[in-house]
């Protein structure tokens, strides 16, 4: 066991030292005006430079080469970063968690289902999804609906083949 | 394995081993859900991978503590990363809103809200993650309303600091 340690804990510190440099910073920048909504090409960016972050950090702690521990430590942070954007992404947009973290933010836990729909109005979640699509370039507005552009366009017959592929006859 | 010297293990080996059964986690995942229709496919399609992993990792005598930390951390990043991509395919809003705007070109947002998800409409919406949470015993629906059970509260309360934390507003 002592052995298995010994060897593991370069590595693994490694990838702890370059994730803890990418949550500061995205704590930052998180802070900051620089962030716009969910950001996320800020927060891939973060990561890269947290990867980047974590050798200078381990050599000016004085450490042994990092170069021996990069393959495992790079693979362990990769995970670190996968489990992140699940958090941050169900954070972000999951319903679940919104519903939960409503029920949590009051005094019973408890919620009648009025008190629900007044906190977190289904057409809400609806407008704000379109507002980003069109943000985005997906959708436009067009004579009081709306219509996908190209990229919609396209997405969406991508979207209804791989449905079909995985046998997913109601996606949402 | 081969090694550069005592102190330069190459391990690079194992990796790219990992890219190379990568594709086999879709392919397994849609042969079971195909045959089977279950939802407990991808667990089972997650477990037959990381079986064959090991599997390998053993057949080609490389198992050291090293190269278990780098198959484990490259099977479980693969295996959330496929399940991010599944889920948004299978669960995202607005890639759903997509498809509506496909076959109901010019839809308002009225009739996205009654008509979403094939006329089923955003009640189901919330009908479907309400039963989800249920399900995961996060909450207990009664006719008064929602109660977060303690596991619900307690990722709820988890949600409601981290949201405060990195300052996201409108989430959800």
């Amino acid at each position: 066991m002592m052995a298995v340690v010994h060897e593991l804990w370069q590595p693994v510190a490694l990838a702890c030292l370059g994730f803890v440099g990418f949550f500061l910073l995205h704590l930052l920048v998180w802070r900051t005006p620089l962030r716009r909504g969910l950001a996320y090409g800020w927060l891939f960016g973060l990561l890269i430079v947290g990867a980047v972050l974590a050798p200078v950090l381990w050599h000016l702690f004085g450490l042994d080469a990092w170069d021996r521990h990069a393959l495992p430590a790079a693979s362990l942070y990769l995970l670190l970063a996968m489990l992140y954007l699940h958090f941050y992404s169900g954070l972000a947009r999951s319903l679940s968690v919104r519903i939960l973290s409503e029920l949590a933010s009051t005094q019973c836990r408890h919620l009648d289902m009025a008190e629900l729909s007044r906190r977190y109005p289904l057409a809400d979640i609806l407008a704000r999804r379109l507002d980003a699509l069109v943000a985005t370039g997906w959708i436009e507005r067009h004579e009081g609906g709306y219509r996908n552009l190209a990229r919609g366009h396209r997405w969406a017959r991508v979207l209804r083949g791989i449905a079909r592929l995985y046998r997913q006859d109601v996606t949402g | 394995m081969t090694t550069d010297g005592p102190d330069m293990p190459d391990e690079s080996w194992v990796i790219l081993g990992m890219m190379v059964v990568a594709p086999l986690l879709p392919a397994l995942h849609l042969t079971l859900l195909r045959w089977s229709r279950n939802i407990a496919a991808l667990r089972w399609a997650s477990g037959l991978h990381g079986l064959l992993c090991v599997v390998l990792l053993w057949t080609f005598g490389a198992a050291t503590p090293r190269t278990a930390l780098i198959v484990f951390s490259l099977w479980l990043t693969l295996c959330l990363g496929y399940l991010q991509v599944f889920s948004m395919l299978t669960r995202s809003i607005s890639l759903r809103l997509l498809v509506e705007l496909q076959t109901h070109p010019g839809a308002t947002r009225e009739d996205l809200f009654r008509d979403y998800a094939g006329e089923r409409g955003f009640d189901w919406l919330q009908e479907k993650r309400l039963s989800g949470l249920t399900r995961l015993d996060l909450i207990r629906r009664s006719e008064s309303g929602l109660t977060a059970t303690r596991s619900g509260f307690v990722l709820g309360l988890l949600a409601v600091i981290s949201k405060r934390v990195l300052a996201l507003e409108d989430t959800g």
